[in-house]
């Protein structure tokens, strides 16, 4: 087959360049029409346009292979030459188009749905036309069909995520299979640990009834042990008591908790053996089955299971046991037994004998800790409400009481009324130690007794007490002064080459415009400010030699900004130009988070930091785009309407990163 | 079929020979998708689902093809699930089984279906690596496979023979194609060769000097005692198996005048070999290796024959390469043919230029490995896809009226 001439050939790729970086849904008509009517008038340019669109259609943006898509599904419906070399290399094109086997197609996202759907639509019109005659097309169609899941009948607009959603539908599924076994696994070893887990618990049960007898006797208001049962025959308030052997209902009973031990239950020689059994079987249950029962559930609730059954049966079961457990844990806790601290296992608690008086107790009793929501001991079975108001009543007495005693024992009451004006004045002050010796006027300086001639320190002076210079510092209040740090930092707010203003918020001096000076609206300086900053220094020469110490309140950051801080062409004096770059690269995200910038400023200013930055690095100004070959660059990027890419990696903070981090 | 050609022939202008390579040499040009065969694979029913979703899990993608070399008529795929599967490429379209789905059967076209099927829980539990029929009768096959073993069929009750355990990882084995003896050489994955007797069931081989696993084997066509091996260490290995000190000579890459044969700098790839082929007259040998390169070497003097087939063949995994070289009968120049999966295409080079010729692309998935119908100029190859491919010559039929309008082309006239 004869070449295309070179010319026709540069026509048809301008063409074809032109329709697929269009960045239009339909192709441009005009162009299209003139491209197929180079194709009809000579085969010979066919091969050629095959070889410029199928190259276009490698390209990794998808809606430029959703032009080329839409080009060679022109062509193909016309030119038989065309057909057969498409069919050639039919997987191909469409691994390029919907990204088959281990090929994904390149963003935007939303073009490449697009070029998805349109491309199987097609296949299918292709497949009923041309079918028979093109094995390849038949594969093709088969394989979209079979493999990838596609039903032709109903293309929806999410026509190819279904790869996607099938492995994601595949990944669930390994999921619930592995969660399904994790389950069964869970379930296995809770059959065996439960019967653990009640046969300690029982254990504990049985110690505790030992040692309070009738937990549901103790707590009755006449402190018999009878159940109150009677109660719905009784109809009077008297019969009731009467039935309770109380013949008169007029006398107050008190009732006196021994807040330390409600029971009575102290742990004596005789029941020291069932203390112990209890404190073992606690331990257990604390250390050993509470996190593992804890652990289970907050897998179990994690898991994904269908048989909610199964679930549901299990989850109550743990939920049982740990219900059985909370609540022997709070007897437990009632009786005053506890678990000794993990890190107090090598060591045995040796009792320290306090004072022989003192009831032999093994256990030190440990401040109780009261549950302020629920002070009813857990073991007795009483009205909970009649507790709370009980023990209100009691509360309030005892604040009366406290408030009397507050009254008869007035501090200030012996005081004359001078003295008690003097002291409304004076000034509260916390103590402290020159308050210690406030009213001392001397000072014994030796009281050791021993001698104050010494081999090494040599002979005293004689001197006993503390010098009276030393007592006047002693006496000297010190306060510690907070300078606070300026909330609000001006801006620099100098004018840039941009137009904008400096944002940047140092707190003496810029380091890119210098000392910070009173700015107008424009960014001018204020004529009195202006005197001042020429009787210093001029602003770009004036942080190249840094004044340090000149402002104590300086911040590390910029301390080093304005030791480095080296304008364009000057010879560098700063010490490690790595450091100094990582450290301003860090700084220059502190202080100017991206999204930030972006929205405010514009990408302008950031160009102008860019370089502001590069200049201050010195590096060479040729890696320094000058703004104009920078509007050149963004003038041709604008002619494509495709969507840009590569703008997020080309962004110029993204630019000034790379720099800065590369070096 | 050329009319100018046969009028000349017929006038004895041209000779025999003349017209028959034109004549073949323009069939093979013109390789391309037979539409008229469509060997399913894997729309074998236990590996179907119900809700008509394909099992892509199944691992019964093709890993092995063989063509009998008697009557060019039965095929034998080996699966990836360690299924064995016999085709009758000749079968007639009318006996077309029920349970294939209508819908992918297409009209006028051939679908063939297994005339046997060794399922895996009979045959081989893993990959069946290679499989090969015995070159002097049909009615007997031999597979080898990744459970380690090399199994000696009997294609008429499809039942085993004979079970060689080599207790590595089979990579392939290889039967002399002279059938003067019935040694089969298994490489794998441990750095010997085994050559398995068939008469005995016993080895009576073990041919040591690779250093490392050992991929691929052939025997030569020529010698019936010549044997050639490839190993993962690089090197090409050439066999006397009458010999007790057995290796007769390793090639190498740089053709280096040493004396010694068995020089230990001889190199023939720089990575591992992964496929061979001894040309038909058994003159040439071709290799394959993962260093992404093919060459071709002279059997009798051992010389790499520096044909340039180009540097960036897609070869890189460690298993075995087919290499495809058509009989010489078939066309001359050979091509030789290669599957990789990585390009998911077939691609033949011109044996002696290195030019390449052949960009056999239809799979979408990818293309493990390929077998050549002699006196058919077919190409047959599997892969992942469901289906083996078949390429042949374009068939210059008589065409329908109605596929001549629909195959036209189609200008309108506001084009």
């Amino acid at each position: 087959m004869s070449e295309c001439p070179p010319e026709i050939r540069t026509i048809l790729s301008k063409t074809i360049n032109a329709l697929v970086t269009a960045g239009e849904d339909t192709l441009n008509p005009g162009r299209l029409k003139q491209l197929k009517s180079y194709c009809r008038d000579s085969p010979v340019c066919i091969d050629t346009v095959y070889h410029l669109v199928f190259s276009k259609l490698q390209k990794p943006h998808a809606q430029v292979r959703y032009a080329a898509a839409q080009i060679i599904i022109e062509l193909f419906n016309r030119s038989h030459q065309f057909r057969q070399l498409l069919v050639k290399e039919f997987p191909r094109f469409l691994s390029l188009t919907l990204g088959i086997y281990q090929e994904a197609l390149p963003p935007p996202e939303a073009y490449a749905k697009k070029l998805k759907k349109l491309v199987i639509q097609t296949v299918k019109v292709w497949r009923s036309k041309y079918g028979t005659f093109y094995k390849p097309l038949q594969l093709g169609y088969e394989y979209i069909r079979q493999k990838l899941n596609v039903n032709f009948d109903s293309v929806s607009d999410d026509v190819l995520s279904h790869v996607e959603s099938r492995r994601r539908r595949e990944a669930l599924e390994r999921k619930k299979v592995a969660h399904q076994q994790r389950f069964l696994r869970i379930r296995d070893a809770l059959q065996d640990y439960a019967t653990e887990v009640l046969s300690n618990n029982q254990e504990m049960e049985a110690a505790l009834g030992i040692l309070v007898p009738d937990i549901a006797g103790l707590f009755h208001e006449d402190g018999s042990s009878h159940p109150t049962t009677s109660t719905s025959n009784a109809t009077t308030y008297t019969e009731t008591m009467a039935s309770l052997g109380m013949a008169a209902a007029q006398y107050q009973v008190n009732i006196n908790f021994d807040t330390d031990n409600l029971y009575g239950v102290r742990e004596t020689p005789e029941n020291q053996v069932i203390f112990d059994q209890l404190r073992e079987d606690l331990k257990v249950l604390v250390r050993k089955h509470w996190p593992q029962v804890q652990h289970w559930l907050t897998e179990i609730s994690q898991l994904m299971i269908d048989d909610t059954k199964e679930v549901e049966h299990s989850t109550k079961q743990l939920i049982d046991l740990k219900y059985q457990m909370s609540v022997l844990k709070r007897k437990c806790t009632d009786l005053r037994i506890d678990v000794p601290e993990v890190s107090d296992d090598e060591f045995e608690d040796v009792p320290i004998p306090q004072d022989s008086t003192s009831p032999p107790v093994t256990t030190t009793p440990s401040p109780r800790k009261s549950n302020p929501e629920d002070p009813v001991p857990s073991m007795l079975d009483i009205d909970r409400s009649a507790y709370l108001a009980m023990a209100n009543r009691r509360l309030h007495n005892a604040q009366q009481a406290e408030e009397k005693n507050v009254a008869q024992e007035d501090p200030q009451a012996h005081l004359t009324e001078v003295e008690k004006e003097l002291i409304a004045q004076a000034p509260v002050l916390d103590y402290g130690p020159e308050l210690h010796y406030w009213d001392k006027d001397t000072m014994p300086l030796n009281q050791s007794g021993i001698e104050v001639k010494h081999r090494f320190y040599g002979e005293g002076r004689g001197d006993e007490d503390v010098p009276q210079v030393v007592m006047d510092q002693l006496r000297k209040r010190v306060i510690y002064l907070k300078p606070t740090r300026p909330t609000d930092i001006k801006a620099c707010r100098a004018p840039m080459k941009n137009g904008q203003l400096c944002p940047r918020r140092d707190l003496v001096s810029c380091p890119y415009h210098g000392k910070k000076v009173p700015r107008n609206e424009s960014g001018g300086v204020v004529a009195d400010s202006f005197e001042a900053l020429q009787k210093g220094k001029a602003p770009e020469t004036v942080s190249s030699e840094p004044s340090l110490g000149e402002d104590d309140q300086l911040d590390v950051f910029e301390e080093i900004t304005t030791t480095e801080w080296n304008p364009a062409g000057t010879s560098s004096t700063s010490t490690s130009h790595n450091s100094t770059s990582q450290i301003r690269g860090a700084d220059m995200r502190a202080i100017y988070p991206e999204e930030n910038l972006s929205h405010r400023y514009g990408t302008t200013l950031q160009q102008d930091i860019e370089q502001d930055v590069l200049l201050a690095l010195g590096k060479p100004a040729g890696q320094i785009m000058s703004p104009h070959t920078r509007g050149q660059r963004s003038s041709r990027k604008r002619k494509s309407n495709l969507i840009d890419l590569e703008s997020l990696q080309n962004h110029t903070m993204h630019r000034l990163k790379r720099k800065l981090g590369g070096r | 079929m050329n009319p100018t050609l046969i009028h000349y022939r017929t006038l004895g202008a041209i000779r025999p020979q003349f017209f028959r390579t034109y004549q073949q040499n323009h069939r093979l040009a013109t390789l391309e998708l037979v539409a008229s065969k469509q060997i399913l694979h894997a729309c074998i029913p236990s590996t179907q689902e119900e809700d008509g979703q394909p099992d892509l899990g199944s691992s019964s993608w093709v890993a092995s093809l063989a063509i009998e070399a008697i009557d060019s008529r039965y095929l034998l795929v080996g699966s990836g699930n360690g299924s064995i599967q016999l085709y009758d490429l000749d079968e007639t379209s009318g006996e077309e089984s029920s349970h294939i789905p209508t819908n992918t059967r297409s009209s006028g076209c051939q679908v063939l279906t297994p005339l046997g099927d060794i399922p895996n829980t009979v045959g081989h539990r893993y990959t069946v690596a290679d499989i090969h029929w015995y070159p002097m009768d049909t009615g007997l096959f031999t597979s080898s496979s990744y459970d380690t073993t090399v199994k000696v069929w009997d294609t008429n009750t499809l039942q085993t023979a004979c079970t060689f355990s080599l207790d590595h990882k089979v990579f392939s084995h290889a039967h002399s194609p002279l059938g003067i003896h019935s040694l089969v050489a298994a490489t794998t994955s441990e750095p010997l060769v085994r050559l398995c007797d068939l008469r005995t069931g016993a080895f009576s081989h073990t041919l040591t000097g690779h250093n490392s696993q050992v991929i691929c084997s052939q025997w030569s066509p020529r010698d019936p005692h010549l044997l050639c091996t490839g190993g993962a260490d690089g090197t090409v290995r050439l066999w006397d198996v009458r010999r007790a000190a057995a290796c007769l000579r390793t090639l190498d890459q740089h053709n280096q005048a040493n004396d010694d044969p068995l020089a230990p700098t001889h190199v023939a790839h720089n990575a591992s070999v992964n496929g061979l082929s001894f040309t038909q007259d058994g003159y040439q040998l071709v290799t394959v290796g993962s260093d992404r390169r093919i060459r071709l070497w002279d059997v009798t003097t051992g010389k790499h024959l520096l044909v340039n087939y180009g540097t960036k063949v897609p070869c890189s995994r460690l298993r075995k390469y087919d290499v495809v070289i058509p009989p010489l009968a078939d066309c001359w120049p050979p091509p030789v043919f290669i599957p990789f999966s990585k390009t998911h295409e077939v691609t033949g080079w011109d044996l002696h230029s290195g030019q390449s010729l052949y960009r056999l692309q239809g799979a979408f998935r990818p293309v493990v490995c390929a077998a050549w119908r002699n006196g058919h100029e077919e190409l047959y190859a599997g892969g992942y896809d469901q289906e083996i491919l078949v390429w042949g010559p374009e068939s210059h039929g008589n065409k329908a009226l109605e596929e001549e309008q629909a195959l036209a082309d189609d200008w309108s006239d506001t084009d």
